[in-house]
């Protein structure tokens, strides 16, 4: 059962991430990237994914060093030179670029996590089932194939290790010849039945009318109160980013981050903006517990 | 070919619109740009998809074959350089020429990230690898790609393209500034994975393609399917 969120309606959710993905990869400050990274590990946390995926946050998190430690490397632009390595200037302003960038990819990436976690496979199927319904029924199907085809590999892999095919020991020559001999039976195997399934779908009267959907989902008056909110707060945080307060003047000198009430009020906006799926999680959480 | 043009003006028109909108208004926003064009240009293929009429039988092959390309990803995780997902997308545009090669390494592309975690990556991820079947059933539209040889060269430049497409989104995001030296260093650095996706393209294309078609052909004939 969803909750939170997540029980919110599905176009709401995807119009939200959409706008955090944008502007995930629009605003280009300090403040606002940083917002949106706390925003998000809180959010992955309050869900208990603090842990999941462990070993991609580490590749993740080698990459955004790659990034911040490439940038002052081949890029000496900037006025305030550190130290030299090697007779090239390492600027100051050349490391803030390259911290950015790194900030800015670790945030498109914990957005996409989130995104996730909210507008599960179920949801984005219910969203593009009304304007591209064949694709849609493809993708679902597909989706619905791929663990019972996981399933018979698995068939597949426990019988013909008897007769010396194994995926897991041996040089890595070896192991992908039999992986792929694994993926021959298992085509074999498999595309014949699935003619079969398509006749008994062809017999139930496949495409004879429009299709409907299991999942159906109703937009309610909060539903349409946070959507306002939302876009209001996205309006908000994209004139801001117009007017120039989403970046961070870097070249030729580190500006400063302004603190002035026009830019307090356009990162109080966006702050809101992030705050709206904590807000819906921590009130559900309080009347429950209450 | 008629068929073609409404469909060619609407992505020219979006492509015109988005690099218009990125010129006036969102100045060095690459990743976004990128992202964008990267879509749009997968546009033609889903509304021909649409537009078309698949019978039942059709839509299943297409999904099973999306399926045992992103089952195949998995099957293959522990070894993440062998991608048996290019070598299955390959083979379908062989067999069934370029539209069901597109759309099933499209649908592999997505699907598979249900399971490995969606990101930037995957709108790339799905032009690379819908592009792999399209030209692979292009290809054996025009020249035969039966002989061996050439089979295998053209898994090799496979992998090499769908390793520099795939930096692309890396390079054009999160490097700066963006000179030909650091693309090409980009390129550089994923060499080795390219070189090693590439071989075992190869690999798998000159020892299992014969065996492969053999299995697909004889689908294809028993059952008279996707025969335009």
């Amino acid at each position: 059962m969803d909750r939170g969120f997540s029980s919110v309606h599905p176009a709401v959710c995807f119009t939200y991430y959409i706008f955090i993905i944008l502007f995930a990869m629009l605003l280009f400050h300090p403040v606002y990237l940083l917002l949106s990274i706390a925003a998000q590990a809180a959010f992955l946390l309050l869900h208990g994914r603090g842990r999941a995926r462990g070993k991609s946050w580490v590749f993740f998190g080698l990459m955004g060093l790659a990034v911040l430690l490439i940038n002052p490397l081949i890029n000496h632009r900037g006025s305030t030179i550190l130290f030299y390595l090697f007779d090239n200037p390492i600027t100051l302003e050349a490391t803030v670029y390259g911290a950015m960038l790194m900030l800015s990819l670790l945030d498109v990436l914990a957005v996409f996590a989130c995104y996730q976690q909210v507008v599960d496979n179920h949801k984005f199927m219910y969203l593009f089932s009304s304007f591209l319904p064949k694709t849609a029924f493809l993708l679902m199907m597909c989706m619905r194939f791929v663990p019972l085809l996981l399933g018979r590999m698995k068939q597949i892999s426990v019988v013909q290790k008897t007769r010396g095919l194994d995926m897991t020991s041996g040089p890595v020559k070896k192991r992908s010849r039999d992986g792929m001999q694994i993926l021959h039976i298992l085509i074999t195997w498999s595309l014949e039945e699935a003619l079969q399934t398509a006749d008994s779908m062809k017999a139930r009267g496949y495409g004879v009318t429009k299709r409907s959907c299991y999942w159906d989902y109703k937009m309610g008056r909060e539903d349409r109160v946070l959507l306002a909110a939302i876009l209001v707060l996205a309006a908000v945080t994209a004139a801001g980013s117009y007017l120039g307060y989403g970046t961070l003047a870097v070249y030729p000198t580190l500006g400063a981050v302004s603190f002035e009430p026009a830019s307090l009020a356009f990162y109080g906006a966006f702050c809101l903006l992030l705050l709206i799926p904590i807000f819906v999680e921590g009130k559900e959480i309080l009347l429950w517990r209450s | 070919m008629q068929h073609l043009k409404p469909r060619l003006m609407v992505v020219v028109l979006l492509f015109v619109a988005v690099l218009g909108i990125s010129t006036f208004w969102l100045q060095d926003q690459y990743l976004l740009l990128g992202i964008l064009l990267v879509l749009i240009s997968t546009v033609p293929f889903f509304i021909r998809f649409e537009a078309g009429k698949q019978n039942a039988r059709e839509m299943v092959l297409i999904s099973m074959l999306a399926a045992i390309a992103a089952a195949g990803r998995v099957l293959f995780a522990a070894l993440p350089n062998v991608k048996p997902t290019s070598f299955v997308v390959i083979m379908t545009g062989l067999a069934f020429g370029p539209e069901a090669g597109f759309m099933v390494g499209a649908v592999a592309a997505i699907v598979s990230n249900m399971f490995f975690g969606q990101g930037p990556w995957t709108p790339w991820q799905m032009f690379s690898w819908g592009l792999m079947g399209l030209t692979a059933g292009l290809l054996q539209k025009k020249s035969r790609l039966e002989k061996r040889l050439g089979l295998m060269a053209f898994g090799l430049v496979w992998g090499f393209i769908f390793g520099w497409i795939m930096d692309v989104w890396y390079v054009i995001g999160f490097i700066h500034p963006l000179t030909w030296e650091t693309v090409l260093g980009g390129f550089a650095a994923s060499f080795y994975f390219d070189l090693v996706h590439g071989l075992s393209n190869a690999f798998f294309l000159g020892l299992l393609s014969n065996s492969w078609l053999k299995v697909l052909q004889r689908i294809k004939l028993k059952y008279g399917l996707l025969e335009r």
